[in-house]
């Protein structure tokens, strides 16, 4: 499997998805198209191409993958619902941050787990060593 | 015209499954060259054609490459019905047309 490939599709799917093609259909998109390519230079090679020239007669035969992210994008049926819906998106969206907003926290606090253990023992750690400093600055007044 | 690549594509997948890169070569063959569906109207069509019901994929492992292969479902034989019964009116209208002698 070629980088030029991997960029290339990579490239595929995230112009499907700024065409507003839902991300599984994008996902999935993307992959077939991976078989047609790997399809496409297997025909070419079996006719005595080399690697190589297959590759790129498969990828000029394919054309502008943009341009059929484009197409793809022109089927209702398969975008995405805000895209599908965008006035209802606008409505929705804002009332989905708001309702998840005093979820956020304890989604970072689990996102973060490590970092939060780390503050949070550190935290301890300071509390326990200044509750023994006024321990010992107590027990010198009264001693002294 | 819009409608003939789902009707080729029904029509292919009637009795057959298939995946896209056979679809891409057999339509041409079947249309003897005259019409060629690019990869950006046979893919989101066969996506569409799923979505709507008239379809049903699933994943195979053939020789150790995985593809997606397509069938007709009940609902997609309905819709090729009704498309072909569409394309027969519409051929029969344009070769009507065609067939009269030309308004001088």
């Amino acid at each position: 499997m070629s980088d030029t490939r991997d960029a290339d599709l990579r490239a595929f799917a995230s112009g499907l998805r700024r065409h507003g093609i839902a991300p599984r259909v994008a996902d999935r998109l993307a992959a077939e198209m991976a078989d047609h390519l790997d399809d496409l230079v297997a025909e070419l090679v079996a006719t005595g191409e080399s690697d190589t020239a297959a590759r790129k007669k498969a990828m000029r035969r394919l054309g502008e993958l943009d341009a059929v992210a484009a197409s793809c994008g022109a089927y209702p049926e398969l975008q995405a619902w805000w895209k599908r819906h965008p006035r209802a998106a606008v409505c929705l969206y804002p009332l989905m941050y708001v309702a998840a907003l005093p979820a956020a926290p304890v989604i970072a606090g689990i996102a973060h787990r490590a970092l939060l253990a780390r503050w949070t023992a550190c935290l301890f750690a300071s509390g326990v060593v200044t509750s023994a400093l006024f321990w010992a600055l107590t027990l010198a007044v009264n001693l002294g | 015209m819009s409608g003939v690549p789902e009707l080729l594509l029904l029509k292919l997948l009637d009795g057959r499954e298939m995946y896209g890169y056979e679809l891409v070569k057999a339509v041409r063959r079947a249309t003897g060259e005259a019409i060629t569906l690019g990869e950006g109207v046979v893919y989101p069509a066969l996506h569409a054609l799923e979505r709507s019901g008239a379809l049903k994929s699933r994943r195979r492992s053939v020789a150790g490459r995985t593809r997606v292969y397509y069938t007709l479902t009940a609902r997609g034989r309905r819709r090729l019905a009704g498309l072909a019964d569409d394309w027969q009116r519409i051929q029969g209208g344009v070769a009507a047309a065609l067939g009269e002698p030309a308004h001088v």
